[in-house]
């Protein structure tokens, strides 16, 4: 079984729990799913899917042999109410957030092609696929006042979020830093005190994370300058003295070559 | 038209809720969404400090010919749409009771509203609507909303009896399995219910001895007078025949919203407390 939302919420239920699931299109072959708690930074899997809840379902019953989690009648009673589940107390994992699927979207809702010849997908220590933390690496993506990601670009090319003229804030970047440096640029921002706020994920590079914007030796001023962050949090207050400023910014990693790749949430407002 | 299911969870300070919501349209959920995001916006005014609607989800549960199905769903979690900052919200055990009507009058179904404004209920559990200023509005529009300014009429999913009156079970089988077969008098089933799953009720078999048997089930019809549990049971050797109703359903379009009252209800187990063993219980 390759499909996998990689991290996006599926649905909404009290506990995870383990199912067996009916996940191929074209086989009646079943596994055992196990639900794993979301993190809390991760979306939804918003596309129109198969692969819910029977909690939610008016009618769990209502068997018709489709793809998804497979009616269970031993743990209702008479069939009708949930009487047991097979609660796995999983953990969450603090990584899984802003991946993209393997599989093409529709399979979530026609099922896996099963395909007996293909490889097997891989999983790490946590039971985690490879394949879906091998999606996110080349990625930078862009969450445009926190409601979808219009744009996925290459972290290394600077990327325009806003466009001329008095740009609106609020602007969302979730990337990773990969050895190196990655900078992207803002277009006409209005003079006056603004405020970035960064998070950090795990593992920080053992030299820290250096952050600056230019040119802000004449235009901006980060409130205490370049600095290194070693904490997981930081808000900073940058001060924009012409307007409009078209301001770079740039988040460095001083390990270079040796550093470790780490996410990063960055907002602006 | 399919008949749709627009749940939202909700979240208080440590409890958890949901509450659904029905109507009829088109299989494609992108035109649903739109329309439970709009009641929640709604329902969200409605709500006090510390609550808010955490998720939207929708999913199809009735097919064009009201046939029950496991249909798709479609979650919606951004933007959270946040409870009233200024009104303190009830406790978690104490709600407002809505109670949907049909245009006829004679149908009617509850709905349970968690996360009131603490305001517009008093000490003793009276609702004064009154006292909140603004829940008045919040109300009427939320009302609409259920009742076609969101686009849909909303309503639920009530079930009736679907067989011939006279149908009766003549006989049942427990088998290698567990499963019960039952017998049936002809035509009990309609020919396309066979090969399906069906939701059907026992009555009075075996009487006047009492009998598991007699109660709700869920069964696999096998013919058109025949049908098999989906789960095992016991039962004693087969006496005398019993009455069987099959249900069909259907959505009841709700015509008029009425607030009845506070009314309080237990909570359930708190957010993010893990599933222990259960408290002892007195023996005896």
């Amino acid at each position: 079984m390759h499909l996998d939302p990689c991290g996006a919420i599926m649905d909404y239920v009290r506990d995870p729990y383990n199912v067996p699931v009916k996940p191929f299109a074209n086989s009646d072959t079943q596994v055992t799913l196990s639900w794993r708690p979301a993190s809390p930074d991760a979306d939804v899997f918003e596309e129109q899917h198969q692969f819910t809840s029977l909690f939610h379902s008016h009618f769990p019953w209502a068997d018709d042999g489709q793809v998804g989690e497979v009616f269970d009648p031993s743990i209702y009673h008479g069939g009708l109410r949930p009487v047991n589940r097979w609660w796995n107390n999983l953990p969450a994992l603090d990584y899984d957030v802003g991946l993209t699927p393997c599989e093409p979207l529709e399979a979530f809702r026609q099922g896996e092609t099963f395909d007996p010849l293909r490889p097997a997908a891989e999983y790490n220590e946590d039971g985690f696929p490879r394949c879906c933390l091998a999606y996110f690496k080349p990625r930078l993506g862009v969450v445009w006042g926190m409601r979808s990601v219009v744009s996925v670009v290459s972290p290394l090319v600077p990327n325009t979020c806003g466009g001329a003229g008095g740009a609106p804030l609020g602007v969302t970047v979730e990337a990773i830093l990969p050895a190196g440096a990655i900078y992207w640029y803002r277009l006409g921002i209005l003079s006056g005190a603004h405020r970035y706020h960064i998070r950090y994920g795990f593992p920080l590079p053992s030299g820290g994370v250096q952050w600056t914007c230019t040119p802000w030796a004449v235009q901006c001023l980060i409130a205490s300058g370049p600095s290194d962050f070693g904490t997981i949090e930081e808000e900073r207050d940058i001060t924009v003295f012409t307007s409009p400023t078209d301001l770079s910014f740039y988040l460095f990693n001083p390990d270079g070559a040796n550093a470790h790749s780490f996410r990063f949430k960055l907002t602006i407002t | 038209m399919a008949t749709i299911k627009g749940t939202l969870i909700f979240r208080g300070t440590d409890h958890g809720w949901t509450e659904s919501y029905f109507w009829s349209g088109t299989n494609n959920l992108n035109f649903h969404t739109p329309i439970l995001d709009f009641i929640a916006q709604k329902r969200a005014a409605l709500l006090g400090n510390d609550c808010e609607v955490r998720a939207r989800r929708v999913s199809i549960e009735l097919d064009d010919a009201n046939n029950p199905v496991r249909g798709d769903a479609q979650l919606r979690r951004k933007p959270v749409y946040f409870g009233n900052p200024d009104q303190p919200a009830a406790a978690p055990g104490t709600g407002l009771q809505l109670r949907f009507e049909n245009a006829a009058g004679t149908n009617h179904k509850n709905l349970f509203m968690r996360g009131i404004w603490d305001v517009v209920e008093t000490t003793d559990g009276q609702y004064q609507p009154g006292a909140g200023a603004g829940w008045g509005g919040a109300m009427a529009a939320f009302i609409s909303a259920l009742l076609g300014a969101s686009g849909a009429n909303v309503g639920w999913i009530a079930r009736g009896p679907l067989s011939p009156a006279n149908a009766q079970v003549v006989d049942y089988l427990e088998e290698d399995s567990g499963q019960v077969t039952f017998t049936t008098t002809a035509d009990a089933f309609t020919g396309p219910m066979v090969g399906t799953r069906r939701h059907i009720r026992i009555s009075g078999i075996n009487a006047p001895t009492k009998s598991v048997l007699n109660r709700e089930w869920v069964v696999d019809v096998l013919s058109t007078n025949s049908a098999r549990t989906i789960v095992p049971v016991s039962a004693f050797p087969f006496l005398s025949p019993g009455k069987l109703t099959v249900y069909g359903f259907v959505l009841v379009v709700a015509a008029n919203i009425l607030e009845e009252g506070i009314i309080f209800r237990s909570v359930g187990r708190p957010l993010l407390v893990r599933r222990g063993r259960q408290a002892r219980r007195p023996l005896g």
